[in-house]
């Protein structure tokens, strides 16, 4: 597969030609966020900076329909009812344009829950297959950035269709553009092949990237978290700050948990699934008015150990460089950036290692 | 369960319904189709989410057992937004059914011992799926011992079968209230001082119990007094659920989904979990 | 982390807010204070629970959070809460609703001056490249130098105070048990509503196109309705409600809108105006104007403005038979 190049100045156009064929959803701004859209001729999207959210949404919309139900009446007999149940539609094909590649790892980290772990979600199966991921690379890492402490880079392919490579040098800016899949690649047929001095370019680039600093030793937080467990001083410590709302869950890109409920409209209503957070008070409310989780101590604990411990203890065998093993994080840092109050979840992650090596000092790396 | 989409309910009709207790009601469904209804198996333990088209659903125990494929069972208290509008169901009315769901009572683990059932008000649903299981597979079990209590005489659930249990002659029925009335002939007081009392033991045996949180608090550290180890007692875990299948996130306790690896768990395995109950 | 430095307040008043705090600590079960965040710009709430918390404590113009909004959670605690002039109206609000007790709370009052808007930062410069911030001259009349990747660059602070900041009558706190500073002068403009001018300006039609692009982008996380120091009923918010069942889970435009239509109107009367709504919007949407149209009509009604006055009783929550402001015309039933 030759790379091609997209010239800055082309980007609508082909953009427009991928709307023939696709749903497409790409970044523009408004206001101060980046949000995406669905792609109409007027846009210029807009790629110079990460778009507010993840791109999840292409995936794992934030309301869908389940299914669609309705009540009749027997015509025969008026006591009885009856209900009929209809499935939502699939998913037209679909393209987003414009995630980063922390963004585009998020889909291996969903299909480890709607199609790994056990039972397989047919809505978001069919959404994965219909959705090309038009990913662009990263020159440079923003202050909330880690994607390195997770196993990405600034350039990580994993998860696109099509990595665009900004090159801006040289009059004609644009991106050199690598199709990952054979699907990228027919995305990519109309383009002319990139000229030997933007590949050069691209090249120098990436070679003199600076190399971030380096990610801490994460490869015993798993042990180190269930360490820290049972000290809620330590929790409520770094969840007193916390408001308890949905930002950080909302923007993650890996982040999956959802709500099931039912809205009626007479006769007849449908089932929808949208997002929720575990940082919500009422997430694990039960019937009877016990909470396991009452306090943000309690939350904000379970969102951490969620990512840190208890997703790679469930798969142990997805190792990921440096740490060896696989969060259910891809570092894109938007909880860090978001957060009304400056949640950093880098900082309770090193907490969280100081505190067990604390409780522990014989024992190396904080590893009960 | 639909095999092509686990969040699609099979549809089901209410075959009989009648009150339990003030709160509790039971309903007796069948699968609208008569080819599911005849395939359908699942296991003691196991549980299923009820719909009700336009208000939700909520997770049930399927409380009666495999071995009397007639209806399906489900008792039901009244305390929240699902189960105010069930109750108001009735017989000829459809509800949505997903099941089995879950992981089920280790009965092959308890074969050839003897067993202490422990129950208390509506916990008593999960243990009669089991119980009925065993007594209709008699000969593989030991001794089979019943301590049951409630707030009161009203609040015991499935009083009929609890006068056959009683008269059976295979396996000893021991009740208990709270607050006894007038006409009360049992025992009174909590159900952990009668399990107690009546110094069960340990040696071949296994507890299984389920029941409101402080009545299996203290029931736990009767069981530790009597000698009975964390292997040997097996407990149902409450959680808010809502896919039933592993996927929504919510019932997670450290990395295990009480839907998928639960509900049914040993003492011992709840010990090995991040302590979040 | 690194520490990151942001040179703002007088050495001297950080170390008589950490002397107070220090001798407050045996009375309370903590004390909620900023400390630095992830980067110079951002600062972050902080518990002190113990003299070595104190060196973490700061005070500049980067303390946007309103740390009254942890208050109602955490009540049962004996507290002690550092605010702005801003920050106390909400502790007056709590206090004149009987939401906290006084002898429960201990505040540190800080004389403020203004806060950075890091919205009108990112308009100027990519803020996640800023290496340092240091503040020459006052807030109000000085500069703000950013240290970037290229050098520095120097820009009046007025142009970056918030908008709150720049009509502020209340810099000092209306409330505290030390106070920590010299108090200042009000030194905002009085309050034209200008920003609501500019919408009314608008059509009909195009006020709704605006406010219909704005609520489009909201992802329902209900950052802003956590963020108010007001809003009380937590869990049991009629936005999660099934019975009633007021809103739907879907996230639609008519969901969102009716949603801040429904927390604008619930502050009616006790909403100061601390922009924290607005402020922890991810999406930038601008839903301080929805309370700043509700504030205008209530001063014009009531002559009332919320926590101000610890003796007030939010024209909302009580009646009178004769409103000074209300003409009845003498109506009779």
């Amino acid at each position: 597969m030759v790379d091609r190049f997209l010239k800055d100045s082309d980007l609508a156009v082909v953009t427009a030609a991928w709307a023939r064929d696709f749903r497409v959803l790409a970044p523009v701004r408004e206001g101060a966020a980046i949000v995406y859209r669905l792609f109409s001729e007027d846009m210029h999207p807009f790629l110079l900076r990460p778009p507010t959210s993840s791109a999840k949404e292409a995936i794992l919309p934030q309301t869908e329909n389940l299914f669609t139900y309705k009540y009749r009446k027997d015509q025969t007999d008026l006591t009885r009812t009856e209900v009929f149940l209809a499935e939502a539609l699939p998913p037209e094909p679909t393209l987003i344009l414009g995630p980063r590649p922390c963004d585009a790892r998020g889909r291996h980290l969903l299909d480890r829950v709607f199609l790994e772990r056990g039972v397989v979600d047919p809505q978001y199966k069919a959404h994965r297959a219909a959705t090309l991921f038009v990913t662009v690379a990263c020159t440079s890492m923003q202050n909330t950035c880690f994607c390195h402490w997770t196993g990405g880079a600034l350039d990580d392919e994993s998860g696109s269709d099509v990595l665009l490579h900004p090159v801006t040098i040289g009059g004609v800016g644009g991106y050199v553009a690598h199709a990952v899949t054979p699907a990228g690649e027919k995305l990519l047929a109309n383009l002319p092949e990139a000229p030997a001095e933007k590949l050069a370019e691209l090249a120098a680039r990436r070679a003199a990237t600076p190399e971030p600093e380096p990610a801490p030793d994460l490869a015993g937080i798993a042990d180190a978290f269930l360490a820290v467990f049972d000290d809620l001083d330590f929790w409520t410590d770094q969840s007193a700050r916390c408001l308890s709302c949905g930002v950080c869950t909302y923007l993650c890109p890996t982040c999956s948990c959802f709500n099931i409920t039912d809205e009626n409209h007479g006769m007849s209503g449908r089932r929808l699934r949208t997002w929720d957070t575990c940082m919500s008070a009422l997430y694990t409310l039960e019937g009877s008015g016990h909470n396991p989780r009452i306090s943000r101590a309690h939350r904000l604990r379970n969102r951490v150990g969620h990512k840190f411990s208890y997703h790679p203890r469930e798969f142990p065998e997805a190792a990921t460089a440096p740490s060896g093993c696989e969060f259910s994080c891809t570092g894109c840092g938007r909880c860090i950036k978001s957060c009304p109050v400056a949640v950093d979840i880098r900082q309770i992650v090193l907490d969280v290692l100081a505190k067990a090596a604390e409780k522990a000092p014989d024992k190396a790396g904080g590893a009960k | 369960m639909n095999a092509n989409n686990p969040y699609i309910p099979e549809l089901a009709t209410i075959i009989e319904t009648f009150d339990e207790t003030p709160d509790v009601k039971t309903f007796r469904v069948v699968l609208q189709d008569p080819a599911k209804m005849a395939a359908f198996r699942f296991e003691p333990g196991q549980v299923a989410q009820l719909s009700v088209f336009g208000t939700g659903e909520s997770t049930f125990v399927i409380c009666s057992p495999p071995t009397r494929m007639e209806y399906l069972q489900f008792s039901v208290m009244r305390v929240g937004e699902l189960t105010h509008r069930l109750h108001t169901l009735k017989q000829g009315d459809p509800i949505g059914l997903r099941a089995p769901l879950g992981n089920h009572f280790p009965y092959q683990d308890m074969q050839g011992k003897d067993i202490v059932f422990i129950g208390g008000g509506l916990g008593m649903a999960p243990l009669r799926t089991l119980l009925l299981f065993m007594l209709d597979n008699r000969a593989d079990y030991g001794n089979i011992t019943l301590i049951y209590g409630g707030r009161t005489p009203e609040h015991l659930c499935f009083k009929d079968e609890l006068k056959q249990w009683a008269e059976r002659g295979d396996m000893r029925v021991e009740l208990t209230v709270d607050n006894p009335d007038a006409a009360w002939q049992g025992r009174t007081g909590v159900v952990p001082a009668v399990l107690t009392e009546l110094a069960v033991r340990p040696e071949n045996a296994v507890a299984v119990t389920c029941g409101p949180p402080i009545m299996i608090r203290f029931t736990l550290e009767a069981l530790g007094k009597l000698g009975f180890k964390d292997e040997q007692i097996v407990t149902t875990l409450e959680r808010r659920m809502k896919c039933g299948v592993g996927l929504c996130g919510r019932c997670n306790i450290g990395e295990k989904f009480v839907c998928v690896d639960g509900p049914v768990f040993t003492q011992a395995q709840l010990k090995g979990l991040p302590q979040e109950f | 982390m690194a520490s990151n430095p942001s040179a703002g307040d007088s050495p001297d008043r950080i170390e008589t807010l950490r002397a107070k705090i220090a001798a407050e600590l045996p009375n309370v079960d903590f004390v909620l204070g900023y400390g630095r965040g992830f980067d110079p710009l951002h600062a972050t709430p902080v518990t002190v629970r113990t003299e070595k918390d104190l060196d973490r404590l700061i005070f500049d113009p980067t303390c946007v959070q309103n740390l009254a909004t942890s208050l109602y959670g955490l009540r049962g605690k004996r507290l002690g809460v550092v605010v702005k002039g801003c920050d106390s109206r909400s502790i007056v609000q709590l206090l004149q609703e009987r939401l906290w007790e006084r002898e429960n709370l201990v505040v540190f009052g800080l004389p403020c001056e203004g806060v950075l808007d890091l919205a009108k930062l990112r308009v100027t410069m990519d803020i996640a490249e800023v290496k340092a911030v240091r503040f020459a001259g006052s807030v109000r009349d000085g500069t703000v130098v950013l240290t970037l990747p290229g050098g520095e660059r120097e820009l009046p602070s007025a142009g970056l105070l918030a908008d709150k900041c720049l009509r502020c009558q209340y810099p000092n706190p209306l409330v505290s048990d030390h106070l920590i500073g010299p108090e200042i002068e009000p030194q905002g403009a009085e309050d034209t509503y200008a920003d609501l001018a500019a919408l009314e300006k608008l059509s009909t039609q195009e006020r709704f196109d605006f406010w219909k692009r704005q609520m489009g982008r909201c992802i329902r996380c209900y950052a802003c309705r956590n963020a108010c120091p007001l809003c009380v009923c937590k869990h049991v918010c009629l936005a999660d409600s099934r019975e009633p069942h007021w809103l739907s889970a879907e996230a639609t435009l008519q969901e969102k809108w009716l949603f801040q239509v429904m927390h604008a109107l619930h502050l009616a009367g006790r909403c100061t105006e601390c922009g924290e709504c607005q402020r922890s919007c991810p999406m930038g949407i601008p839903i301080l104007l929805l309370k700043r149209m509700m504030n205008r009509e209530l001063k014009e009604l009531f002559n009332y403005q919320a926590g101000v006055s610890l003796e007030a009783v939010p024209p909302l929550h009580t009646f009178l038979m004769e409103e000074d402001r209300i003409k009845d015309r003498g109506l009779l039933w």
